[in-house]
């Protein structure tokens, strides 16, 4: 009887596992569909702003970034400072997988960022831009 | 009796011991540069902005911009042994942990030409656990 209650309660430890899966997301979704519209020359600065709205660091919080800037995980926010030839617009997200045994328990955290940045020249006209999907790691 | 005894003691073991990994990840993977694709003097601002994306961060200097690409990975993993029910006594605690991580910077004059590139690829060296 005290074999079988053991035997139970071992099991019982064994498959006392779970599952947790969590995502965060700071930022607005970068317009994608915008992008392919961005002319080098001819675009203007007024055109990224009605299109793609107020750019990173001045109208979003930023703690996941913040949390991974502090703790060395990060480089840091693209600008540190507004400048007015440079427009960031970013998407970071965070996936975390945790599966506990008991015994062996594994978590993974992977953060990934969506980011545009476009750059103007003296007529505030676009000069360059760049965009990186980054997310779609995480799917 | 004696079977039983050590049923439970085994149990009682592994309640107390425990094997934690932790792998966190932030950013994206670079991209390969092969031979000849960032050229000082040639390349300008707009094809590394193609060829490689946004920065991570843009660093401002008095003679042109600086662009830093960053991928990072840490892998924790922690080992733990201790007696589970009247000291709480960790009897033995082995934790391993290493961070590498692949960065890239590179250097534009004020026409946003390149001038320099600088790129270590470490997480290649990452143990898996």
């Amino acid at each position: 009887m005290i074999v079988r209650l053991g035997l139970a309660l071992l099991l019982s430890l064994m498959c006392a596992s779970g599952c947790f899966i969590g995502r965060y997301e700071e930022g607005l979704p970068v317009a994608a569909d915008k992008i392919p519209q961005i002319v080098p020359g001819e675009t203007t600065k007024a055109e990224i702003l009605d299109w793609f709205g107020a750019p990173s660091g001045l109208a979003d919080a930023h703690l996941l970034e913040s949390f991974l800037v502090d703790r060395e995980l990060m480089p840091g926010p693209v600008v540190d400072l507004p400048f007015a030839d440079v427009l960031v617009y970013r998407l970071t997200q965070g996936r975390l997988t945790a599966m506990l045994f008991v015994l062996y328990n594994t978590i993974d955290f992977h953060v990934a960022s969506d980011t545009l940045i476009v750059f103007f020249d003296a007529n505030d006209r676009v000069s360059y831009f760049g965009y990186r999907k980054g997310t779609d790691e995480l799917r | 009796m004696s079977c039983a005894r050590a049923l439970a003691s085994l149990a009682a073991l592994m309640l107390a011991s425990g094997c934690i990994i932790v792998r966190t990840y932030v950013g994206n993977e670079l991209p390969a540069i092969s031979d000849g694709q960032l050229v000082p003097g040639v390349t300008t601002k707009a094809d590394v902005l193609q060829d490689l994306g946004p920065p991570d961060r843009l660093v401002r200097q008095y003679e042109g911009d600086v662009f830093v690409y960053a991928y990072i990975r840490r892998n924790e993993s922690t080992f733990m042994l201790e007696e589970p029910v009247f000291t709480h006594l960790t009897i033995l605690s082995y934790t391993k942990e290493q961070e590498k991580s692949d960065r890239m910077v590179v250097l534009f004059d004020r026409s946003g030409i390149v001038s320099g590139v600088g790129f270590r690829r470490g997480t290649e060296q990452l143990d898996p656990f």
